[in-house]
């Protein structure tokens, strides 16, 4: 997994609660005393689960929650540090169906070694995508928290019905533009 | 600032540090990335333009092939083009040489258009040896050939060349040389041709020599080594490493000077590389040059060893060689010393000496070699010498750089007088020298030398039936005749269809087959007499003018026994049809040939002469007898004038001469009566100072004209109707308007006025009148208008 998801994940628990959270989120996750992460880095997806556990345990909310707030966070962020991405006009809906082909073929090119989910999408009609998402790690809520937080950037509210496939690895979100 | 504040801000620093190092090498990464991308980009274009390439390159490549294909088949077309008219040059050029009797001037003409033909057909070799070597598909020959035939070709193709720059030509033999041997006769000819050609061309003074000598022998293998060498221009180290190149000039900056299509020296290479040799180059500029090379030939098992050695009969002679050249009187010393004779070698032309040199010892033979007839020294000499040989006091060969027919102008010929054209070939001279010495010598050498080489190709064979399939006329001929001189007997086919026909009603030895030709070609009519059973055996021959080697594989799938190339190669002809035809014993066809009905008609029946006797030791050559014949018909007359007037001055120095002179000349044409007076003359003379007129005389002077006489009713009167009734005789008027006619033609120079003369003689029937004739034509023989004008001008004036 990509070393980015895990500094935004940290930068958000110190943001969003505090450093010492930070802190004892990372110990209680039992990465070592060392654990340390970069952006431009490659680490274990199972390290994140463990984070985002850890987390929940602290603060008392559900692992679901967390993620899937963790994900509209992640999208803020990738908009303020890949603002190229988002030049192109279009809805929200636009930007989701491109996913595939634009932004994962430039993270490619960053990292060729990057082990990225798979977006499907169908585009039902102007309002309305189905996208499935499908991956080796059961992340299916860091994709709809991705999917809330592409809505909010583009400030238009988005009904997503989740449906889940194969567990969190393989989750189909039918996206209807309000 | 408390210190949490303090590591908060520092631990911000580092996290900003971090990220803009993070940042960074995410624009580098992209950065590597798209240059990356670039490359990838350029390599792929790259391979896409190696793909273009090579699809184009393969698609070059195979029309080149298909040109070179279509090279090689025009190559093919047109060597058969070139060559078909080529054949009719060369054999047609060589029959009007030895058949008619033409002019002098006529014969040079002839034979500068021989030689001609003769180097055109060189070149046309050239040029498809070249595209043959460039193809990989040359193919030594291995047949019989003599080294003198070789130097015999050389020297053909060069004597005008040598003269025309007044260079020595000198070819050395060592006399322990066999002649006879196997191998690739053309090839080694068009080596030696192509250097010494070279030698010849970069040389201005001085003298180019080839020589020859056996290095090794063993187990009927022998190796020679040919050496060609020069005093001419000769070459840099740097020029020497252009040599072998093609299409390539040692002397590129003055290519005016010395033109050549640059292929000879290559292919030279090539061949002697074929026989697992090399040529080796030894030059200095200025100096001259040696090209050399060796080759191993297999010596011909069925011959025997004819080494140069002369007879017994020639031990206790000796000879005298004058030769103001130091290089090639010493090679030709060596070489005849090495032969057995017993030779003094000269250097001076001044006839002192060599008057002296004779007195001390006199020489049965004299050697003179002329290179410039223009020195001042050389008119006396040459009267010297001739006198020598009118009187009989020795043999003279003359070896000059001139045409031997303009010498003969200068030198009287009698039978004790050969000459030779240079450059000549030792074996030639070696020829000669026997002839010089007589029927008996030359018998003995016949045997042993002559007669083998004839006899392996033609003995067994001889009588043989053969087809000639030929569609053209003139190629008829040429075969026809070749074979008919050979003493076979030929049928003539127009194409291949009547061919079978004649097959049908009459049965042949063997089948001369032309190729191309309309109606049936040579392939089709082979096949449908293979397709026979009776035919299985019958050997059939291709005759083109082909010479790739894929004809001849052409003409062996097609069922033919072999292949010749035109133009015909008499030796190689010969050996074809040895090889093919079944040797046995056939009764000898009486020739059917034109020329040799016309000269048979030409033999006379004249009382007092032995036609068969000299015909014998002339070989039985009918042509050469004629010429003979006919020149002792204008010759005796002039040594009959000086005889009886030697004989009314008492001038004895000069009766013994004319009488010894005439004797050798009856000896030579056979009239034994007349050869018998004059010997009694001579030795009458030898015993007595003071000869006066008397029986003796009257005898001989009585045959003389006897047989003169007849001599010139048979040559001048032979193709007149034996009867002359009243109305054939011309009367006056007619033939006295036929003489003016020919008095204007005459002093007009006109070369129709032989014409003229011809169609006169035979209408005259008074034998002063054509005896004056004769000496007109004479006359006009040899371009001496004014002379014939005269004597026409007096026959007019008896005629009033």
């Amino acid at each position: 997994m990509l070393g980015a998801v895990f500094t935004e994940f940290l930068e958000m628990v110190e943001e969003r609660f505090s450093y010492d959270l930070a802190d004892k989120v990372l110990e209680n996750a039992g990465l070592g005393d060392t654990a340390a992460f970069t952006a431009v880095g490659n680490y274990d997806h199972k390290q994140m689960v463990k984070l985002v556990v850890a987390l929940s345990e602290e603060t008392g909310t559900p692992i679901d929650d967390l993620i899937k707030v963790f994900g509209a966070h992640l999208f803020g962020q990738f908009v303020k540090k890949y603002p190229m991405f988002f030049a192109d006009n279009g809805c929200s809906l636009d930007f989701l169906e491109g996913i595939e082909d634009k932004i994962h073929r430039q993270v490619l090119k960053l990292y060729p070694n990057a082990e990225l989910p798979k977006f499907d999408c169908m585009r039902i009609s102007e309002t309305q995508l189905e996208m499935t998402y499908t991956s080796t790690r059961p992340f299916g809520d860091l994709a709809h928290g991705l999917i809330a937080g592409c809505g909010e950037h583009f400030n238009e509210p988005l009904l997503v019905e989740r449906v889940d496939l194969d567990g969190s690895n393989k989750v189909q979100f039918n996206i209807t533009k309000a | 600032m408390d210190d949490a504040e303090k590591w908060k801000k520092r631990f911000e620093r580092e996290r900003k540090a971090r990220k803009e190092a993070e940042n960074i090498l995410e624009l580098k990464s992209k950065e590597l990335y798209e240059v990356n991308q670039q490359l990838q980009k350029t390599l792929e274009h790259l391979e896409k333009r190696v793909a273009e390439r090579t699809i184009e390159l393969s698609v070059a490549v195979q029309e080149a092939q298909k040109a070179n294909k279509a090279k090689s088949a025009f190559l093919a077309n047109m060597s058969h083009e070139i060559r078909t008219p080529m054949n009719a040059m060369i054999g047609l050029s060589e029959l009007c040489m030895t058949k008619t009797s033409p002019s002098p001037k006529q014969k040079q003409y002839l034979k500068k258009i021989h030689q001609s033909a003769v180097a055109l057909l060189g070149i046309i070799n050239d040029i498809l040896d070249f595209s043959k070597i460039e193809a990989g598909e040359m193919k030594m020959e291995r047949i019989p050939f003599t080294l003198g035939q070789v130097f015999q070709n050389l020297t053909n193709m060069l004597s005008e060349k040598v003269r025309k720059k007044d260079l020595d030509f000198i070819i050395e033999r060592s006399p322990d040389l066999n002649d006879h041997f196997i191998g690739d006769p053309g090839r080694l000819g068009q080596v030696l041709l192509n250097l010494t050609y070279n030698a010849i061309k970069f040389t201005d003074t001085g003298y180019v020599k080839l020589a020859v000598t056996k290095c090794e022998e063993i187990d009927g293998q022998c190796r020679l080594e040919f050496a060609v060498s020069d005093t001419g221009i000769g070459m840099t180290q740097e020029q020497q490493k252009l040599l072998f190149k093609p299409f390539s000039q040692v002397d590129n900056t003055d290519t005016r000077k010395y033109e050549g299509t640059g292929l000879g020296l290559v292919i030279a290479k090539d061949f002697i590389q074929k026989m697992n040799e090399d040529i080796r180059v030894q030059s200095e500029q200025g100096v001259g040059s040696t090209f050399s090379f060796s080759v191993v030939l297999s010596q011909n098992p069925d011959i025997e060893a004819d080494l140069h050695r002369f007879p017994q009969a020639l031990n206790d002679k000796s000879a005298l060689l004058i030769d103001p050249h130091d290089v090639s009187l010493a090679s030709l010393h060596l070489y005849l010393n090495g032969c057995g004779l017993n030779v003094t070698p000269v250097s001076s032309l001044c006839v002192d000496t060599i008057q002296r040199m004779y007195q001390t010892e006199q020489h049965d033979l004299i050697i003179l070699c002329l290179s410039d007839l223009e020195n001042d020294l050389t008119p006396d000499l040459l009267s010297f010498c001739n006198q020598l040989a009118v009187q009989g006091q020795a043999r003279l060969i003359l070896i000059t750089n001139e045409d031997t027919d303009e010498l003969k102008e200068t030198v009287t010929p009698t039978p004790l007088t050969s000459f030779i054209q240079k450059p000549v070939d030792p074996s030639f001279l070696f020829d000669s020298i026997l002839e010089a010495f007589g029927n008996e010598v030359l018998k003995e050498v016949v045997e042993t030398n002559f007669e083998t080489v004839k006899n392996l190709a033609v003995e067994n064979i001889q009588g043989a039936h053969i087809l000639l399939v030929e569609d053209n006329r003139i190629n008829q001929q040429v075969a026809q005749e070749l074979l008919e001189q050979a003493k076979f007997s030929v049928e003539i086919a127009e194409n291949g269809k009547e061919a079978l026909n004649k097959l049908n009603t009459d049965s042949y030895d063997c089948v001369l087959m032309d190729i191309q030709m309309p109606v049936m070609g040579g392939y089709e009519a082979t096949k449908l007499i293979r397709a026979q059973k009776r035919f299985a055996d019958l050997p059939i021959v291709a005759m083109t003018a082909n010479a790739m080697v894929s004809d001849k594989q052409a003409a062996l799938k097609a069922g033919m026994n072999d292949h010749i190339s035109k133009p015909i190669n008499t030796k190689t002809l010969f050996q074809v049809l040895h090889n093919v035809i079944p040797h046995k014993k056939r009764p000898i066809p009486i020739t059917r040939s034109q020329t040799d009905d016309q000269e048979a008609a030409h033999l006379p029946d004249i009382a007092g002469l032995d036609v068969k006797g000299s015909l014998n030791n002339l070989g039985g050559q009918v042509s050469i007898y004629i010429e003979v014949l006919r020149t002792f018909g204008i010759v005796a007359r002039g040594l009959h004038h000086d005889l009886s007037k030697a004989i009314a001055d008492k001038d004895h120095d000069m009766t013994v001469r004319a009488a010894h002179t005439l004797k050798g000349l009856a000896a030579t044409v056979g009239a034994t009566k007349l050869y018998a007076h004059t010997r009694d003359l001579e030795s009458t003379l030898k015993e007595t100072e003071s000869y006066t007129r008397c029986d003796l005389y009257d005898k001989l002077n009585r045959e003389l004209l006897h047989i003169v006489d007849q001599i010139e009713d048979h040559f001048y009167e032979g193709t007149q109707p034996s009867t002359i009734t009243a109305t054939d005789r011309p009367d006056q008027t007619s033939l006295k308007a036929d003489l003016l006619i020919l008095l204007d033609m005459l002093d007009q120079y006109d070369v129709q006025s032989e014409e003229q003369l011809k169609s006169i003689q035979r209408m005259i029937t008074d034998k002063k009148i054509r005896q004056k004739l004769i000496k007109a034509q004479e006359s006009v023989d040899t371009y001496e208008y004014e002379e014939a004008s005269n004597i026409v001008r007096k026959i007019l004036e008896t005629m009033d």
